[in-house]
């Protein structure tokens, strides 16, 4: 259904780009042109702007002159992803080797605020940190559990508070 | 059996219908400020500290709210709640229900329009926080600091 105006759209780009290239006294390609005097006159031959000035100034239509952009854009954008990974995810699936579910962004929250308590020192201790954890889990959650969570939370979301924790474990 | 219990059944209706206003409570008792509220005999120090440990979201929530207001603001939402919280019952009635009928009379929320919301809008959190509240310091301005 998608496909009739797609196609009008292409073959109104391909009319109006070529217009301009079979008249010199066009706008468009004066300022291609110009583009290539600056870069050229700059004694970088080979360069990656010399091979994109020719590129450019290929006769192809307009759409396929900027394939290569596009081909640039759409890989950042795959690759992109999967390289910053969501702490929020990683913290979620360590509590689920715990026994801990809930909602992934409530228990990022809990995490999070657990670090701001022991930086504004409402609490002052792992142990207060992990009754603080405790109330916040769902009924029926083991003191192992916070602990755990706790653990995690640390890891993830503020690791300089660890030492809190070891000295709890002492 | 069944005929006594009948009986008793219409007996109680019969008394529920001579006697409606025995139990009965308007829409303002718990709307738009929750009963718990009206009734706690702690202060806003006590309530606030007892939220941020038993609903830490709702906290965090109204406080990054709180934070992002111009400091003529916060200090007007302080200001506006101590002064809610030293009525007794029936004033604070009065002010739920004068919020209730008219939707100016409350200046600051004109300002900040979720200026109370940790205190007002909720029942449950209301609930959970009025039963411990008692248990924290009375007065505690860290409260306001996160």
């Amino acid at each position: 259904m998608q496909i009739a105006p797609v196609a009008t759209a292409h073959t109104e780009a391909i009319t109006t780009a070529t217009t301009p290239i079979t008249t010199p006294t066009n706008a468009r390609t004066t300022t291609v042109e110009r583009v290539a005097e600056i870069d050229l006159g700059g004694e970088r031959h080979g360069s990656q702007t010399n091979w994109a000035v020719r590129w450019l100034r290929a006769g192809l239509p307009a759409y396929l002159k900027f394939l290569p952009l596009f081909a640039i854009v759409a890989a950042a954008v795959a690759l992109a992803a999967p390289v910053h990974a969501d702490p929020d995810v990683d913290f979620a699936n360590e509590l689920h080797t715990y026994g801990i579910y809930g909602q992934k962004d409530y228990n990022a929250w809990i995490g999070k605020i657990a670090c701001k308590r022991l930086y504004s020192g409402v609490d002052q201790d792992a142990y207060k940190s992990a009754a603080f954890v405790n109330m916040q889990l769902q009924k029926g959650s083991t003191t192992e559990q916070s602990w755990q969570f706790l653990g995690a939370a640390l890891r993830t979301y503020c690791p300089d508070k660890m030492p809190v924790l070891e000295a709890a474990a002492r | 059996m069944f005929v006594k219990s009948s009986f008793a059944i219409a007996a109680l209706s019969v008394a529920a219908t001579l006697f409606p206003a025995v139990a009965s409570a308007d829409a303002s008792d718990d709307y738009p400020i929750p009963n718990r509220i009206l009734k706690t005999t702690c202060t806003v120090d006590q309530y606030m500290a007892a939220v941020r440990d038993t609903d830490p979201v709702y906290y965090e929530r109204y406080m990054i709210d709180y934070n992002n207001r111009p400091p003529d603001i916060q200090q007007g939402a302080r200001d506006r709640i101590y002064w809610f919280f030293s009525l007794d019952y029936a004033g604070r009635r009065q002010y739920s229900e004068d919020t209730a009928t008219n939707v100016y009379y409350e200046q600051m929320a004109t300002h900040w329009g979720n200026w109370a919301k940790l205190f007002f809008n909720n029942k449950g959190v209301a609930a959970r926080t009025t039963d411990v509240c008692a248990g924290y310091p009375p007065s505690d301005p860290s409260v306001w600091n996160w």
